[in-house]
């Protein structure tokens, strides 16, 4: 027997999934997080999934690995002391950066992250650049090793390197790395037009200081993690999670750690496109709810969104990421009354300690899992399995002090909190749906975490998406999605150029250039040959604009014929995006981009095991649930569910993790891969995106 | 488990109407930001698409506001008052047909309620359900090439401050008018970016109709009115309670504008705010004269400064919209600075802006004391323009245009302590909030080459909560024909501190600094210069002020100031009575010596 193992280190939960790469099979758990060295409940959680599929770590294949959480206690950490080399006069770039309150404009008590590489370690040298990459003045190498004698006496441990327009030359800032090697060995070197040759000195002065500083503890953790793994006896391949949403080898990870940013929430979209692929749902939005927050995404023809740049914890990095939304508002948010009378919810959660109010160990504030006891929708013994009792008293003495306040009825209180719950998450969907022209009438809503089947059903109805699925094991989609990732590198050159005038000889010689890189990557990750795939990709824009958008470009020589059609796809991925085309405007290349893709394993279907009789399904229980009015509400064992069953609302089905709502008016069917889809019987009917189509014709005529 | 206990019910539906109101809130809400977003991202202007100088809004068809997705706080509040005055006075609403687009960049509409100078274009984007006029869905942009050959320059009259368009439908029925296109586009100095950021902005506008219309199409007219109104009311509710828990009076403020005689200076600007229960009047009475300069401040533009006053005060979490502007009077006498009569120059009218935002702070510091801030850094433009500098590389035809650097736009220095926090380094100020574009960007847009962009070590006012550092910019001229105009009105009237703190660095400009041929430049602000290539412009941006006695700061902050080189030991030991040795630390005998002995 072989196994696949995945690995997901969340704040409070460590989950895993085994899956037999023969039968298709799976088994889950879900241990406790061990903060002070997660490493720890990695190893625990390793040694409960094996036993319980009676395996032994030699038959685990390979191990996908997620790793967020340390990269976020790295940062808010001040562990590691790193040094910054940009160009004399620039020294402040990180702090300064770009001057701006984005969304906090009244709020004058505002405050900015600190930078992650202090003042006192931010040293200029003289050289200098123009942003035609010609040097206008000669690097003084004195001044380079005058800041790395500064940086040794320091104890320095990683070097950030930013001048001004390296995307256009980097001579300078490679011949600073080697200076550094040779005069710091054993420091950790960070080149910021290596990380991302793009344009912004402090997107890139940025990216390089985060890649800096999250670089020596990611090396150290994931070389004590594999020496943990093969002592227990784990000869797997092992890869990790990056924010692209494929993986890389460990031994990739520690030289490039910056892209493990962000790829937590990233394997749980992974997990939703795969599904949205068996199902054969082009068009998708994944919403995963935990308990603290609740991450949605936007899947198109199939795949996720990608972004040329993120943020972590406010501090930009500048690499292609799966986009993911994240919401502050989990079954742990808090309910409140504020001083104009209205009911809110989040952004402040009970986290996992006193928890909601129905755990009975000191919460008194409503939270949202308290609002789905007290409606009904949770179970007083179905949370985390049974393994924690609900109490629904508790829940509703909460609530009661809110009702006090508004003058309203409990049931009416806990309605709102759901519905407000809902909201956020609403909003951000609308930002990634209606805001960009896609319909989300047209699309299906895919819902997991512990907490997605309580809001998706009322979500999906306010969306007007008729179709919603919970895939099988919904509390543990991230942990999955970690084993149907691709292993995949990026390489980006700029080429900034007008798309009319590129040369193409240039042009396919620096495509090679990137792909022979690219394959090297594959190479060293032991991507064998055959499994390999390229594709290109450029970033575009018209003259003058600052924002790109990517096209895909053919594989092969590319000809004049194919910038034709390059310009083509241009302007109508911008009239898609954003309602207008300038059809005469020059369009300009801006980078160029290969992705290499080594396929991942991909599991057989399980079908569900068994078929209905044509026998209604028996619940397991009954109780009252509130739906407008309280209604005597059917509650199945999701095990129980057989092919071809047929569930009208109201229902609730539980299962170890998590538990699925649906209402009056929902249908629930299993589909063939033992996911529920639950269709909306009443869906908005379809917008009218005709009626003012003279103004758009109008637009495209000038 | 069943349940039986079946609560009662009273009072549902009135709550449920209360949950609908906070969906349709955020779905307003979200909408606007949208239509900021798309604006953003398909916008040619480096002001626009780095520096985010556009803010979107959404108004009834009364024209009240009702959601916003604010960038520019100051680009607010005034929109409803120009709404009305073009309903009025240029394009009623019986005239308006769907598909039509209104644009104006021009000041004096109604007054002076317009845009606040010839560089502001709005569009107005009447929303119609079917044949019944429901709203209007506006974006207010900053756009490059307006303001005439010499934006920056000295003007006596808005003549001189380029093409002026009253409130015309640039769209008919979803026809877009070319002639006038055309006409506008042959009046700016960069039609090509003009052309691509005034069709983004009717495409965020139109972003702002559709979404509208499909909430209306959801709720039905009647609710999403009902819900309008009610957010408006929970805002202005919210606002008043605010109010009433500031004790009742008159507090006062004043200040002369660029003492040193620059730009018509001196000129006062006094401010009496007003409080009675929850109410609040700011009453710009005793304020000088109009000048015959460009610093005069269009009403519309004094309206926005006092309300963002208010709403810098208030708690942050009230919706934007109308109501919060409802308890609020403002009092301007006709003719004065900051109410301007036609045909008065008001292209930098931001000098009063920020000045007035400061007042407020200033005002109603004894009242409200946690909740105010130290004086800022004031406006800051340091602006070149040069001829036949090719810098698009794949722009087209360039050659003979004049190019602009710097951003042409605002730059930063140091903001004020806060009660809790120090002051913020290196940001625009409270009311531009005007996004920096990289160095790299401005180079290849404009006739400069960057020496220095660093913090400003010692230049923020002391305090138990220190003001924010100022910059230091530097820059060389390259190209031809060189421009160069100059505005930091904080130089010789320096940012003030609050409650004993003390005062940020004024500003200092310096043409070929360490030359043989260095000089200062004598006024904060002042007409255009001409440069040769090759000179440098050195620009030492203010600090903020300091909040309460500077003795009162931890020694231990006061040392990880100098570790981080914002001031020096000697500053450390002058101004906050804090000694430390020779490897930085606090000397604590030597500290608690110099705190008890030293009258500060």
């Amino acid at each position: 027997m072989t196994y696949r193992l995945g690995i997901d280190t969340g704040g409070t939960h460590t989950d895993l999934v085994l899956l037999d790469e023969e039968s298709g099979k799976v088994w889950v758990d879900k241990v406790s997080s061990t903060p002070s060295d997660p490493v720890i409940g990695v190893l625990n959680g390793i040694t409960r999934v094996l036993d319980t599929a009676s395996a032994s770590p030699d038959d685990v294949s390979t191990v996908v690995y997620g790793t967020t959480v340390m990269v976020n206690r790295i940062i808010q950490g001040d562990a590691t002391i790193s040094g910054l080399i940009t160009t004399a006069g620039f020294t402040d770039v990180l702090e300064l950066g770009r001057s701006h309150r984005k969304g906090s404009i009244y709020n004058v008590q505002w405050e900015q992250p600190a930078p992650l590489i202090p003042r006192d370690l931010r040293l200029g040298v003289r050289e200098r650049i123009d942003f035609r990459g010609n040097i206008v003045q000669q690097l003084h190498e004195a001044d380079v090793h005058g800041a790395i004698a500064s940086f040794a006496e320091r104890g320095v441990e990683s070097v950030a390197i930013c001048l001004l327009h390296s995307y256009k030359n980097d001579v300078h800032e490679q011949r600073i790395a080697t200076l550094v090697s040779e005069s710091l060995p054993g420091a950790y070197i960070s080149v910021s037009s290596t990380l991302s040759p793009t344009i912004g000195e402090f997107e890139r002065a940025s990216t390089a200081s985060v890649d800096a500083f999250v670089k020596p503890r990611l090396a150290e953790h994931f070389k004590h993690l594999e020496e943990e793994l093969r002592r227990i006896g784990i000869n797997a391949v092992l890869l990790t999670m990056q924010g692209n949403g494929g993986s890389m080898s460990f031994e990739a990870a520690r030289q490039r750690p910056i892209r493990v940013t962000n790829s937590g929430p990233v394997a749980g979209v992974i997990a939703g496109a795969a599904i949205a692929k068996t199902l054969e749902m082009p068009a998708a939005i994944t919403l995963d709810m935990g308990g603290t927050s609740t991450d949605v995404a936007l899947l198109l023809d199939g795949a996720p969104i990608e972004v040329p740049s993120d943020a972590m914890q406010g501090h930009p990095v500048q690499q292609p990421t799966i986009e993911v939304d994240p919401i502050g508002a989990g079954g742990g948010s808090i309910a409140w009354v504020d001083d104009g009378g209205a009911l809110r919810v989040g952004p402040e959660s009970a986290g996992a300690h006193p928890g909601p109010a129905c755990y009975n160990e000191g919460g008194t504030r409503p939270t949202v899992t308290d609002a789905a006891l007290f409606l009904g929708y949770l179970g007083q013994s179905a949370f985390l399995g049974g393994r924690r009792t609900l109490d629904r008293l508790s829940a509703e003495r909460a609530i009661e002090t809110i009702s006090t306040v508004l003058g309203l009825s409990n049931s009416a209180v806990a309605n709102g909190i759901m519905a407000l719950a809902a909201a956020a998450s609403l909003r951000a969907i609308r930002r990634l749906t209606i805001a960009r022209g896609h319909d989300p009438r047209d699309m299906a809503l895919i819902a997991f975490g512990g907490a997605g089947g309580l809001i998706a059903a009322p979500l999906a109805h306010e969306l007007g998406t008729p179709r919603l699925v919970i895939p099988r094991n919904p509390g543990n989609s991230s942990a999955l999605g970690l084993l149907l990732t691709d292993q995949r590198h990026d390489v980006l050159a700029s080429f900034l150029t007008s798309l009319a005038e590129t040369d193409v000889s240039q042009l396919n010689q620096a495509f090679e250039t990137l792909e022979t890189g690219c394959t090297a990557q594959l190479a060293e990750d032991n991507v064998p040959e055959g499994a390999r795939k390229l594709s290109r990709l450029v970033e575009l824009r018209y003259v003058g604009q600052t924002f790109e958008l990517i096209v895909p470009c053919p594989s092969g020589e590319v000809t004049p014929a194919t910038l034709l059609q390059l310009r083509h796809e241009f302007h109508r991925l911008h009239r898609t995006r954003y309602g207008h085309a300038s059809l005469t405007d020059p369009v300009e290349l801006v980078n160029i981009r290969v992705t290499g893709i080594g396929s991942a394993f991909r599991p057989r279907a399980v079908p569900l095991a068994s078929a209905s009789d044509g026998s209604s399904p028996i619940p397991t229980t009954t109780r009252q649930a509130f739906f407008g009015s309280w209604l005597e509400t059917p509650v199945f064992a999701r095990d129980h569910i057989r092919k071809g069953d047929s569930i009208a609302g109201p229902a609730v089905i539980e299962e170890s993790g998590s538990t699925l709502v649906v209402p009056p008016r929902f249908l629930l069917e299993p589909a063939a891969d033992g996911s529920l889809v639950i269709y909306d019987l009443e869906p908005a009917l379809p917008s009218d995106h005709k009626s003012s189509d003279n103004f758009s014709s109008s637009l495209r005529s000038i | 488990m069943p349940t039986t206990n079946v609560p009662p019910h009273n009072g549902d539906r009135v709550y449920l109407d209360v949950i609908t109101v906070e969906v349709v809130r955020s779905a307003l809400e979200s909408l606007a930001e949208q239509m900021t977003d798309t604006m953003e991202r398909t916008s040619y202007s480096l002001l626009l698409k780095e520096g985010k100088d556009c803010s979107s809004s959404i108004f009834d068809v009364s024209g009240r506001l009702i959601a916003e997705g604010a960038n520019i706080p100051v680009h607010l509040n005034a929109l409803g008052p120009c709404l009305r005055a073009m309903l009025e006075e240029h394009i009623p609403a019986s005239a308006m047909k769907p598909g039509d687009v209104i644009l104006t960049n021009d000041p004096y509409v109604g007054g002076s309620v317009g845009a606040h100078h010839t560089s502001d274009f709005i569009v107005y984007y009447p929303i119609f359900l079917r044949d019944q006029l429901v709203g209007f869905s506006t974006i207010f942009a900053h756009l490059a090439g307006s303001g005439g050959n010499d934006p920056e320059g000295w003007h006596t009259t808005i003549f001189e401050e380029g093409l002026r368009i009253p409130p015309i439908k640039l769209f008919n029925e979803g026809v877009l008018d070319e002639q006038l296109f055309k006409l506008i586009l042959a009046n700016t100095n960069a039609p090509y970016e003009q052309r691509g950021d005034i069709l983004g902005q009717v495409a965020g506008a139109k972003v702002g109709s559709n979404g509208f219309l499909a909430l209306i199409e959801k709720y039905g007219l009647a609710v999403i009115d009902e819900a309008i109104d009610s957010q408006i009311d929970y805002a202005e509710r919210r606002t008043r309670a605010y109010i009433r828990q500031i004790a009742d009076g008159s507090y006062y403020a004043a200040t002369n504008l660029l003492e040193d005689g620059s730009m018509c200076g001196p000129v006062k600007l006094a401010l009496t705010v007003i409080v009675a229960d929850d109410e609040i009047t700011f009453d710009f009475t005793g304020t000088d004269d109009s000048v015959a300069g460009p610093i005069n401040c269009p009403m519309s533009a004094t309206i926005s400064a006092s309300l963002f006053g208010l709403l810098a005060l208030l708690p942050a979490d009230i919706p934007k919209n109308e109501g919060s502007a409802n308890p609020v009077h403002i009092v301007a006498p006709e003719g004065s600075l900051v109410n301007p009569r036609f045909p008065a120059a008001v292209y930098q009218r931001m000098a009063v802006t920020h000045q007035i935002v400061d007042l407020v702070f200033e005002a109603l510091a004894p009242a409200v004391p946690d909740a105010v801030v130290a004086n800022s850094c004031g406006m800051i433009y340091c602006v070149a323009s040069a001829i036949n500098h090719d810098t698009h590389p794949n722009g087209g035809d360039v050659s003979g245009r004049r190019s602009w650097g710097n951003g042409t736009g605002p730059s930063v220095g140091g903001l004020g302590a806060r009660s809790t926090l120090d002051g913020l380094n290196g940001m625009p100020g409270w009311i531009t909030n005007v996004a920096s574009p990289s160095v790299e960007s401005l180079e290849i847009e404009g006739p400069v080459r960057y020496l220095r962009k660093e913090l400003r070590p010692g230049s923020a006012g002391p305090g138990r909560n220190r003001g924010g550092l100022g910059v230091i910019l530097s820059w060389q001229a390259l190209g031809h024909d060189v421009k160069f105009s100059h505005t930091s009105q904080r130089s010789v009237n320096a940012p003030n501190g609050l409650f004993g703190g003390g005062q940020g660095l004024g500003s200092r400009w310096v043409i070929n600094e360490g030359d043989e041929n260095e000089h200062v430049l004598a006024n904060q602000a002042g007409p255009t210069l001409d440069l040769n290539y090759g000179d440098t412009v050195t620009f030492y941006a203010p600090g903020g002020g300091g909040y309460d006695d500077p003795w009162k700061r931890e020694p231990a902050r006061v040392a990880h100031d100098a570790m981080l080189g914002y001031i020096d030991a000697a500053a450390a030991r002058t101004q906050y009575g804090v000694a430390l040795d020779e490897n930085g630390a606090v000397d604590v005998a030597r500290t608690n010596e110099l705190r008890a002995s030293t009258d500060h």
